[in-house]
């Protein structure tokens, strides 16, 4: 059985020398996990993806489907929600890293690092074209509203930007916002006009404007940020940063840093549940940190999830189907195993009426 | 010193507690399940789905739904004997009909409930819903076969006659989709998981009455057994995960206790008094009955993540197997894991 085995043995160790310190009297300090008795999400399948090599990048979901570029594999991966199984593969995509669906168009996304954005049909997943992006293509979201894509894309001073695709014509728009710096993950505002951008090259988290097209940021003190989650009602953006590795809290009224926690080396994915009032960090180095939101300025770190090295990227899209609530995380193959999606369920913050047998 | 040793340790009991893990750790000589034997499926990918059993035949029938297909393995012989595929479409659930040597077979897809000879396999008739037919549940002594179909508005659970093929009568409706339901056999009642609304239908079959049994503390309850002797309903609650045991003529809660994660089947033992739970997370739960009020968790049986079905009908042959269907993993193809109860 090579899962469990796989499971990081140096995160399994660390877990166990925390253990340990306890043993000896150490006395708890506030970045330790509380009591594990609810853990926060269970692995519960896993779908293999026999024949793909190398690191994956980021994952899209849409249509009972999720989309999963394949880095290091040339292919986006497409696995069918309920049938626990890929769908489909498709190759030839240089470098692919961002994906974006649109239920509206129905249409698949992909950026490629080589300086394009694929675009496919989202049933046939032939390709219907592709838009050039000088710098290559990152990130991508999608704004439903508006049915436009936008585009993280650039590396230098000059071609960095946030640009944007309208879905149903495949074709750019003139909105496009300049950067100076590569832009790394950003998040669209749903009840509101702003865009929010990494652009670490540049210590800055950039505030764009959809409306008045103007373009404010504010400085990070942790440096290296590169992903990104909202909590919209609250006023809060979530950025995982590298050096050092924490998930640093930001107010979107003024840019104030409101809390910084430490959290897992190397993130490249982060999510937030407004239902369930958590943030969820996978990290490169072998685990899932998940935090309680306690009000909007006080974050408790509540577990360490051990997983496998080099698993960073992650898909979170809240319920779907028949209300389920799964967890997505990209393990990459190895030299014994080969790669696979795991899929965890994630529990309840707080079961209601839980007798305590 | 000590601190290396003591980390050791704990890492091996982390290890050694890691659900998948188990099947190749020496068996536990108090364990009330044990596995007997592996027969792999080879080439099926995707999400098992429900399993019929048939006893006198000693074949098991097993839709596969991420895999369109109904697979067929003998298990005293321990392999696959048949492929089934003839049009399904996400095919949910496969129940045997032991008097007539038949299979129906429903789909998700299309709504339809393919029935074949279990004998050559052909396609006898199809039985089309109108969405999402799912459980299946075969009544002989009146030769009927219960379906639960459909979502919102639309969800019931339909009757068509197992010698016909034909509709029988108007389908009870249920107003959220039906999840694991059982007949009562000694009486005209259905009793029906609604897990989307955290509800129990209780349908009488003879005065075509509806009642609703609103679950307190825990909801989502997919799996459901029956102890008609004692007169309890067994429910499996995902959110939060527990076992809940009801009395099946007033609804009330005797007891709930705390469950798997992320199961899909369950099925009472009456010779061991026992409940055996199948889930996501890897783990068969097995519950003791200690009288009709009172349950002990006895087991907590490693198995494979995303396990989640299993089959239970007594005894096969010479053997008392419970059935445990394990997907496919990265680098190792789906199986069919057989399990012998014991006391």
């Amino acid at each position: 059985m090579k899962t469990p085995f796989g499971l990081s043995l140096v995160a399994l160790f660390g877990l166990a020398l925390t253990g340990c310190q306890g043993h000896q009297g150490t006395a708890p300090t506030a970045s330790q996990p509380a009591a594990e008795a609810a853990p926060p999400m269970i692995l519960t399948a896993t779908v293999p993806l026999e024949g793909v090599k190398g690191r994956f990048d980021h994952f899209a979901s849409g249509k009972g489907k999720v989309f999963l570029s394949g880095l290091g594999n040339n292919s986006v991966e497409i696995i069918d929600l309920f049938q626990g199984a890929r769908a489909h593969e498709i190759t030839g995509i240089p470098n692919p890293q961002g994906v974006a669906f649109s239920p509206e168009a129905n249409k698949l996304f992909v950026a490629s690092e080589k300086g394009k954005v694929y675009i496919y049909d989202g049933e046939s997943y032939k390709q219907l074209a592709t838009v050039d992006f000088d710098g290559g293509a990152d990130n991508l979201r999608y704004d439903a509203a508006t049915k436009r894509v936008y585009v993280g894309c650039g590396d230098n001073e000059k071609n960095s930007a946030i640009a944007t695709i309208d879905a149903m014509t495949n074709k750019r728009t003139d909105e496009e916002f300049k950067l100076g710096g590569e832009p790394e993950s950003f998040q669209l505002e749903k009840n509101g006009p702003n865009i929010y951008v990494n652009v670490p090259d540049l210590k800055v988290i950039k505030v764009l404007n959809r409306q008045t097209k103007q373009i404010t940021q504010w400085p990070v003190t942790n440096l290296q940020n590169f992903p990104m989650s909202l909590d919209e009602s609250n006023h809060r953006v979530f950025v995982g940063t590298r050096e050092p590795a924490t998930v640093s809290v930001f107010d979107t009224a003024t840019g104030k840093m409101v809390a910084s926690l430490p959290t897992v080396q190397d993130t490249d994915d982060l999510y937030y549940s407004a239902e369930k009032k958590r943030v969820f960090v996978p990290g490169r180095e072998g685990a899932i940190w998940v935090y309680q939101q306690n009000d909007p300025d006080h974050y408790t770190l509540i577990s360490k999830i051990p997983t496998v090295v080099g698993a960073g990227t992650a898909g979170y899209f809240g319920r779907q189907g028949k209300g389920f609530d799964r967890f997505y995380l990209a393990v990459s193959a190895t030299s014994t195993s080969s790669a696979e999606v795991r899929i965890y369920t994630v529990q309840d913050s707080t079961p209601p009426g839980t007798p305590s047998n | 010193m000590r601190l290396i040793r003591l980390a050791y340790l704990s890492m091996l009991v982390l290890l050694s507690s890691a659900g998948a893990a188990a099947q190749e750790l020496p068996t536990d000589e108090t364990a009330p399940l044990v596995l007997v034997r592996i027969i792999p499926v080879p080439g099926v990918v995707g999400r098992f789905d429900h399993m019929a059993v048939d006893n006198s035949g000693g074949r098991v029938f097993a839709a596969i739904y991420g895999n369109d297909s109904v697979e067929v393995i003998d298990t005293a012989r321990g392999v696959r004997i048949r492929s089934i595929q003839e049009g399904f479409t996400k095919p949910q659930m496969v129940t045997y009909l032991p008097d007539m040597d038949r299979i129906v077979v429903s789909s998700e897809g299309d709504g339809s409930c393919k029935v074949f000879d279990a004998n050559t396999y052909k396609l006898l008739d199809t039985v089309k819903y109108s969405d999402d037919a799912d459980q299946l549940r075969y009544d002989p002594s009146a030769k009927r076969v219960y379906v639960g179909y459909g979502d919102g508005d639309e969800s019931a659970i339909g009757v068509f006659d197992a010698t016909s093929n034909k509709k029988i009568g108007e389908d009870f409706k249920l107003g959220a989709h039906p999840e694991s339901f059982q007949l009562e056999e000694k009486g005209p009642k259905i009793f029906v998981n609604l897990a989307s609304i955290s509800q129990i239908a209780v349908i009488d079959r003879n005065a075509r009455k509806i009642d609703r049994w609103k679950l307190q503390g825990a909801g989502t309850n997919f799996p459901m057994a029956l102890d008609e002797l004692h007169r309890r309903l067994f429910v499996a609650a995902r959110k939060p995960a527990r076992l809940l045991v009801l009395d099946m003529d007033t609804g009330k809660e005797i007891a709930s206790l705390p469950g798997a994660i992320d199961t899909d089947d369950m099925s009472w033992d009456p010779d061991r008094k026992r409940i055996y739970v199948t889930s996501g997370e890897g783990y068969i739960f097995v519950y003791q009955q200690i009288d009709a009020d009172r349950y002990q968790r006895i087991g907590k049986v490693p198995t494979a993540i995303g396990a989640r079905t299993s089959a239970y009908t007594g005894q096969v042959g010479k053997h008392n197997s419970f059935y445990l269907a394990v997907p496919a993993r990265a680098d190792r193809g789906a199986e069919l894991w057989v399990y012998e109860t014991r006391d």
